[in-house]
């Protein structure tokens, strides 16, 4: 289909402009309008043209929306669909029935149909008039492989689906043993890493021969020497052990002689007897003590005389010494009664104070006396005074309770008369009984006027749903008795008829979108089988025989006429050789011509089956006509004319429902009516009740008679309880009167017996009769005082004066009697005096006896001392007794000599023999002559030198040994340590693994590698050969749009998802990502044109609008633009808008000047 | 009269071609040649033998270790204690190794010397034994002419270090033939330097005992030494002594009745309890893999090679982890005839067969040639000296990549073609 001419009728800005596209050779059209000049409308208005005007559009801002008009004329060249044809036809804007023909005559919709080769707006719009925007979103849509398109782009030999992911496996499994960078998980680095770490734990572990060796002739040498010091430094130590020797030796030698010669020289001076080694000691101790002995003895000697010769003179008065304690106890008693004479003074003074007070009293109380002693003879006995005390005190309690009892007596008695005055001024009312049971017959009725509230407006309700029962009835309401009277169909049967109708309805729906599919199941085979046809070309076999039958008629022919074989034979040899070729491409295309004839079968089929649906389409529409004639005529007899059975059942619950509600209201009508008649004759019998008590006039209403007769009720229980309560207290009252009474005569007896008690008593204490309690009780206290001071006067006489006179009276005579024993002299004296001197003479008698004791202590002292100094005397001689007998001397001093003597030789003898030990033990086991020997002639200066440097020297030695010793227990220690470990042997067997397993790794990776890397590559190379049809075309369009830049398109199925590269001429792949702005609006001019070749290869031809599709193209491009479009328009109408003027030349000169230019 | 004849010790060589994967018995086998070699003196002194003689190849070359010749000095220190004389003969390793030189032997070891054939006499067994020491490693003439003849009317020994004429596997040293040794009229031979055990008896018995402790996949099988008795000039028994800590063991699975990789394991599980049960004791094995059979198993194994190592070592440790140590899983399956191939839609085998035969061109491709050659250059220039030598392969990969990368790659297409099938076939999806 093709566009002849536009006109814009009423349109956007556009009145009545007319766009001419004459048919070309290349049927392409420049449309040139600068922004603004209404380019786009005319893109718009192509497709409101086709496919009607939207509702809703913006280009009704001239003309207003109901004129909007857009006309033109279509046409289609003649082809193999059919012949020449044209159409025109203009657009109006509406809903519905809005084309007309140019004479304004309407036009079915279904017109159109056919040209529009079943396209709607959308997909017109989105594949055919294309602005930048669409065509970057269709690029898109189809680059994400959602749609047919994309599928068909992505299409590659099938098969091939698996390859992707086993590349993938191969690389994962290849990388993860193997890759250029170390990873600690990859197999072979693993192995490297115990391959190097076996290395280090060899290069430890091996000991080298030369090592080896090294250490053990060292160890050798080290035994060597320290063998050979050893043996020089025991050398050393035998010649310093023998000049040891001699120098020890020498001075032993020298001092034994010595000894001998002294010796023999003390020996030679005279006899020298050995005595015992402490004599000396001995002696020296016995001179000593001997002389303290002598001093002893004349020192106790003269004491003995003077002690004597003292005895003699002391005298002692042993008479007084006897007496000493009556002394001394007389002494002590005088010293005791010291202040007895002044204290009697102040206690008579004491006594004189306490009377005068006393007297003063009881002048105070009026009575007479002489002597204090009568004074006491008049105060009342104790027990006198007591029971006065005790009768004051009870009086004022018996006046008091005298007082009590006959004020509550009175007071009860006056009670009494108050109450009974009450009771007479209280009146006896009772209830009516028939007041009170018409008031319960009221009450019973409860509130009157809510009740009839009530029901006014349950009333109203029913009324309002009534109502609106009734208006939900609709056209079919009546009365609501001719409701009631109606016959209607049951609900039941009504139900049958709706789901008989459902269900015929649910069918239809079904099986028309099941004839739907099925219609577009036959479109698709078609295509699919027309395709096959146009791809393939198969042969049927018919086409065969028939190529065979005409060349067996040639050959007839030939036969008939063999004489024109010549001239029949190249007829007869294209015949052969057409009949071949086609026998020849029917084998070839064998399994094309079986996907023939069984895509034809399919569709046999598919036709088979839509007739099968559309026959029983028309026998459920049938049946629903049916039925709906039987509805009608039943609900015309229902007199519910034109009710459809949708309706029905609704309705018919209303109904039900508005007759309910009648009944109801009715019923609520007749309980209002019984409420109002029970009310009033309660209220007629309550006034006749309450009239009798005096009130007149008419009935009041009900509320109100109630309320007077409650009143009255109420005053009488009111009244009947004062009554009870005041009759209660005046029984109460009258009993305890009684008690009352029994009270006050009781008080009156106790006051009686007092007044007799109080009598006696003032009596006995010397009151007259009628003396006032008050008087006693003042005279009572001091009377009182009067007894007590008299007390303390006797007792001062009797305790205290009385005693002291009696001591004093007692010291006087003792005292007396002892100085007529002792001092006679003394007699005429005072006590004090006598017991003074005899304490006197009692001291001098007791000086006298001391010192005779100490004399005759002094005396025995110095004997027993004597006797102790004579013994040591004669001891120290019996001790030296035998020292004179060894020494065989008679003094003393010869006794000292000899003990001399002896010591020396003693001294001698033993220095000589611990010579002789020492020597013994110095001698080596040398005999003496061999020392005496090796000593001779030795020069014991030179010796000590020559030791010295001995000594020096044997330490060298020594040192030089433990050097050696030392370096040799380290040495053995080390070489000890070589005991052929295995360390080394098990690390190269490791190191053998390690290497086992890296060549293992190598092995595997360059197989798993190579095998990955050949799999690449032959999907590479199969994809370059068998690439999709869409595929191809789209690849050599974008060539040509890229002006070579990309030499085609690669689909690249490797990922989970297939993508496409554009692939440079020197190989390179870019993603659509990578690709720069125009050269991607390329691509995708390159993916729609691809597209719609084969759309028109599958039938389908529209005119392209292209609306300034080449903005992101640069002149060269652009012209390698128009050249592509130039060359598709020979196969479709191409409608070019542009707003560039400068393309023109440029299009004029790619596309012909013939090129049709349209100015807007 | 009783003594051990042994030969090729090799003490402190490792073990190569094992790996130690967690569960592996690795750690108690590293010392292994020690092990045997204790084994064979505590042996000695069990059989209370009247000597022993080691016909060379105590040590291994270049093992530079002295605390080898020490353990060894150790262990004729115990032979001594037990009063039983070594009569010791350098090969070409000992004559390489600097420990011959270095070390001091007990006085109970006799060393042949090696500048002339030497004579040992034991004079109360009335045996002489001939010897002649290798002075260097390359030792390529006869010795045997420089032997004197044998003392009659006593048991006479030569001891020599020789390939025998022909022996392929092992250095040609000292070499000379059957006929020679028999010539020479001695009794018996006691050889060193071919590792597998051999023995010719008759009038003069010539006899190689073999090395003490295999230590790879090519020394499989019993190790040990030769207990030789004789009454008077009589050989009356030869027994073989196993002494070998460890043994190696190829096996061989058939898979043909396996359709997947699981079933393979069993199978190959199965195979590995038969093998334990059928070797006496505890002793430990190293056992090498190989899956062979036309299987239907073959393209999964082929493309998961790495999961089957695992699940083969899986059912070792499951078996006995302390005796079994997996060397290698080698697959040499073959794909099942075509009829019985797994069913692959249409469209996937013609998409496959297309994809094959592209891949099948990529070695024609020079720029991917190169940039794969770059890819595996870079890593075998960091590979240490040691690994080029454990694998010659990877050394001549280096070395030549040009001439060996078509072969990989063609290996590469069918290993591809195999992952390719196993992810294409829907049965082998469901499984995963």
């Amino acid at each position: 289909m093709r566009i002849r001419e536009l006109n814009l009728i009423r349109y956007g800005k556009f009145t009545d402009r007319r766009v001419e596209l004459p048919h070309g050779a290349q049927d392409i059209h420049v449309i040139v309008g600068p922004n603004e000049a209404g380019k786009s409308t005319v893109r718009s208005a192509i497709g409101d043209w086709l496919f009607g005007i939207p509702t809703r559009t913006p280009l009704a801002f001239l003309h207003p929306m109901p004129e909007l008009r857009i006309g033109g004329s279509i046409e289609r060249a003649a082809s193999g669909d059919g012949p020449k044809s044209s159409l025109a036809f203009d657009r109006m804007k509406g809903n519905k029935n809005t084309l007309r023909n140019p004479q304004d005559t309407l036009l079915p919709d279904a017109i159109l149909q056919p040209w529009l080769s079943g396209l709607d707006s959308t997909t017109f719009n989105r594949m055919y008039a294309l602005d930048h925007s669409t065509l970057v979103e269709g690029g898109a849509g189809i680059l994400s492989a959602s749609d047919d398109l994309g599928r068909l782009l992505f299409q590659s030999a099938s098969g091939m689906e698996q390859l992707g992911p086993v590349l993938q496996r191969l690389q994962v499994e290849s990388d993860a043993i193997w890759g250029p960078r170390k990873s600690g998980s990859r197999e072979y680095y693993i192995a490297l890493e115990a391959f190097d770490k076996a290395n280090d734990e060899l290069k430890k572990g091996t000991l080298r021969t030369r090592d080896w060796k090294e250490k053990h002739e060292s160890l050798i040498e080290c035994e060597l020497a320290l063998a050979s010091a050893r043996k020089r430094h025991a050398e050393t130590r035998a010649q310093i052990s023998r000049l040891e020797r001699i120098r020890r030796v020498q001075p032993l030698l020298l001092s034994i002689d010595a000894g001998q010669s002294q010796l023999a020289e003390l020996l030679a001076k005279g006899a020298a007897p050995l005595l015992p080694a402490d004599a000396a000691v001995i002696l020296n101790k016995a001179n000593q003590a001997k002389a303290l002995a002598d001093a002893d003895v004349q020192r106790h000697q003269a004491v003995l005389v003077e002690a004597e010769q003292e005895l003699d003179k002391v005298r002692v008065d042993h008479q007084m010494l006897s007496l000493e304690s009556d002394i001394n106890d007389l002494n002590e008693r005088r010293l005791q009664y010291r202040a007895h004479r002044t204290d009697i003074v102040k206690r008579q003074e004491e006594m004189r104070l306490e009377s005068q007070r006393a007297e003063q009293k009881a002048l105070g109380l009026g009575w007479t006396f002489a002597t204090i002693d009568e004074i006491g003879a008049r105060v009342p006995p104790q027990g006198v005074r007591s029971r006065l005390n005790r009768l004051m005190k009870e009086r004022g309690s018996l006046v008091n309770r005298q007082q009590a009892a006959d004020e509550n007596l009175l007071k009860r008695n006056t009670e009494i008369a108050v109450f009974k005055e009450t009771l007479q001024g209280l009146g006896a009312d009772a209830v009516n009984p028939r007041i009170q049971s018409a008031v319960d017959q009221a009450l019973k009725m409860g509130d009157h006027d809510e009740a009839l509230l009530e029901f006014d407006s349950r009333l109203s309700r029913l009324g309002d749903e009534i109502e609106s029962a009734l208006s939900e009835l609709s056209t079919w309401r009546s009365s609501p008795e001719a409701l009631a009277s109606m016959s209607v169909p049951d609900l039941a049967s009504v139900q049958d008829v709706l789901s008989e109708q459902r269900s015929d309805a649910a069918e239809e729906k079904s099986i028309r979108s099941a004839l739907d599919a099925k219609g577009a199941e036959y479109k698709h085979a078609k295509v699919e089988l027309e395709q096959l046809v146009r791809t393939f070309q198969p042969v049927s076999r018919e086409q065969v025989v028939e190529a065979r039958d005409t060349r067996d008629s040639h050959w007839k022919a030939i036969k008939t006429a063999p004489q024109e074989l010549l001239s029949l034979a190249p007829e007869y040899e294209r015949g052969i050789t057409h009949a071949d070729e086609l026998a020849d491409s029917r084998l070839d295309k064998l399994q094309h011509e079986a996907d023939r004839q069984s895509k034809d079968q399919r569709l046999e089929l598919l036709q088979q089956e839509l007739d099968a649906m559309q026959s029983r389409l028309q026998s459920v529409l049938a049946r629903s006509s049916e039925r709906n004639t039987r509805w009608a005529a039943l609900a015309q007899s229902c007199g519910l004319p034109q009710m459809p059975p949708e309706v029905a059942p609704n309705w018919l619950t209303q109904r039900r429902k508005a007759l309910e509600l009648l009944r109801d209201k009715s019923e609520v009508e007749r309980q209002k009516k019984t409420k109002i008649d029970s009310a009033e004759a309660a209220r007629q019998a309550l006034w006749v009740q309450i009239k009798t008590e005096g009130i007149s006039g008419d009935a009041p209403v009900l509320a109100e008679c109630l309320r007077i007769a409650r009143d009255q009720i109420t005053l009488a229980e009111r009244a009947r309880g004062q009554r009870k309560t005041i009759e209660k207290q005046l029984a109460e009252a009258t009993t305890s009167l009684v008690g009352l009474q029994n009270a006050v005569s009781s008080a009156i007896n106790v006051w009686k017996e007092w007044e007799a008690s109080w009598l006696d008593s003032v009596r006995a204490a010397g009151y007259p009769d009628n003396v006032f309690p008050d008087r006693v009780e003042a005279e009572l206290e001091d009377i009182e005082e009067i007894e007590r001071l008299l007390i303390k006067v006797r007792g001062i006489q009797n305790e205290r004066i009385d005693k002291m006179q009696a001591d004093l009276d007692d010291l006087d005579r003792t005292a007396k009697e002892l100085g007529g024993r002792l001092a006679p002299d003394l007699q005429t004296e005072e006590a004090d005096e006598i017991t003074i001197g005899l304490l006197g003479r009692l001291a001098v008698a007791k000086r006298a006896q001391a010192e005779m004791i100490e004399w005759q202590s002094t005396l025995k002292k110095a004997n027993a001392g004597l006797e102790v100094a004579t013994l040591a005397q004669r001891t120290i001689q019996s001790q030296l007794a035998p020292l004179f007998a060894a020494a065989a001397v008679e003094t003393e001093s010869q006794l000292a000599e000899a003990i001399t003597r002896s010591e020396q030789r003693r001294d001698l003898e033993h220095s000589t023999s611990q010579a002789n030990a020492d020597l013994k033990t110095s001698a080596g086991g040398l005999s003496m002559e061999q020392l005496r020997a090796e000593v001779s002639g030795q020069n014991l200066a030179a010796l000590v030198l020559d030791l010295e440097q001995l000594n020096q020297l044997a330490d060298e030695i020594l040192e030089e040994v433990s050097t050696f010793s030392n370096q040799h227990g380290a040495q053995k220690v080390a070489f000890d340590a070589f005991t052929g470990t295995d360390l080394g042997a098990k690390a190269e067997a490791q190191k053998q693994e390690a290497i086992t397993r890296m060549s293992d790794a190598v092995e595997r990776y360059l197989r798993t590698h190579t095998v990955a890397r050949l799999l690449k590559w032959s999907m590479e190379k199969f994809r370059e050969t068998k690439q999709g049809p869409m595929l191809a075309k789209a690849s050599s369009i974008f060539k040509t749009l890229t002006l070579d830049s990309f030499s085609r398109l690669l689909v690249d199925s490797e990922g989970p998802t297939p993508r496409l590269f554009g692939v440079r001429p020197d190989g390179k792949q870019v993603d659509v990502a990578g690709m720069s702005e125009g050269s991607r609006d390329q691509l995708y001019l390159a993916l729609r044109l691809a597209a719609l070749e084969m759309q028109i290869e599958q039938g389908f031809n529209m005119p392209l609008i292209a609306d300034d599709l080449f903005i992101n193209f640069d002149d060269r491009r652009t012209a390698a633009g128009l050249k592509v479009l130039g060359g598709l328009s020979r196969r479709m109408q191409v409608i070019f808008l542009t707003h560039h003027d400068h393309l023109l030349p440029v299009a004029r000169h790619v596309l012909g000047a013939d090129l049709n230019v349209v100015v807007l | 009269m009783k003594f051990i004849h042994t030969a090729d010790i090799h003490l402190d060589s490792p073990l190569r071609g094992l790996s130690a994967y967690p569960d592996a018995p690795a750690a108690r086998l590293r010392t292994a040649t020690r092990d045997a070699f204790y084994n064979l003196v505590s042996r000695s002194i069990e059989e209370a033998v009247d000597f022993v003689v080691i016909a060379g190849d105590v040590y291994d070359g270049d093992w530079k270790d002295f605390n080898t010749g020490l353990f060894f000095v150790r262990q004729m220190g115990r032979l001594r204690q037990a009063g039983i004389p070594v009569y010791l003969l350098h090969g070409n390793h000992d004559a390489e190794s600097e420990m011959t030189k270095g070390l001091e032997l007990p006085d109970n070891v006799h060393t042949f010397s090696s500048r002339k054939a030497e004579t040992f006499r034991i004079d109360d067994l009335k045996v002489a034994l001939h010897g002649r020491s290798f002075k260097v490693a390359a030792t390529k003439e006869n010795l045997l002419p420089s032997y004197p003849d044998p003392i009659s009317g006593w048991f006479n020994i030569g001891v020599l270090h020789t390939a025998l004429e022909g022996n392929t596997e092992h250095a040609h040293y000292a070499p000379c033939s059957i006929g020679e040794l028999q010539a020479k009229g001695y009794r018996y031979w006691a050889l060193g330097h071919v590792h597998e055990h051999w023995v010719q008896q008759g009038e003069t018995t010539i006899a190689y005992p073999g090395n003490l402790q295999g230590r790879h996949i090519r020394e499989c099988g019993p190790r040990g030494a030769l207990l030789v008795t004789a009454e008077a000039d009589e050989i009356t028994d030869l027994e073989r002594l196993e002494l070998d800590v460890l043994r190696w063991h190829a096996l061989e699975v058939d898979v043909s009745r396996a359709d997947t990789l699981k079933a393979a394991v069993r199978l190959a599980g199965h195979d590995l309890e038969r093998l334990l049960d059928s070797v006496a004791g505890n002793l430990p094995m190293a056992i090498r893999v190989t899956l062979i059979g036309q299987s239907r198993a073959h393209l999964e194994l082929l493309g998961q090679e790495a999961q089957l190592r695992q699940e083969v070592i899986a059912q070792a440790v499951a078996l006995d982890p302390d005796r079994i140590w997996i060397e290698k899983v080698r697959i040499a399956t073959k794909p099942p005839n075509a009829a019985s191939s797994k069913p692959l839609d249409e469209e996937s085998v013609d998409a496959l067969m297309e994809l094959e035969k592209l891949a099948r061109t990529a070695v024609d491709d020079l720029d991917f040639m190169s940039a794969l050659q770059q890819d595996i250059q870079i890593l075998l220039e960091r590979l240490p000296h040691e690994v080029l030598l454990a694998t010659p392969e990877l050394k001549e990969l280096r070395q030549e990549p040009t001439q060996h990368l078509p072969e990989r790659l063609a290996q590469a297409v069918d290993v591809l073609m195999a992952n390719l099938q196993e992810s294409a076939d829907p049965s082998a999806r469901r499984e995963i």
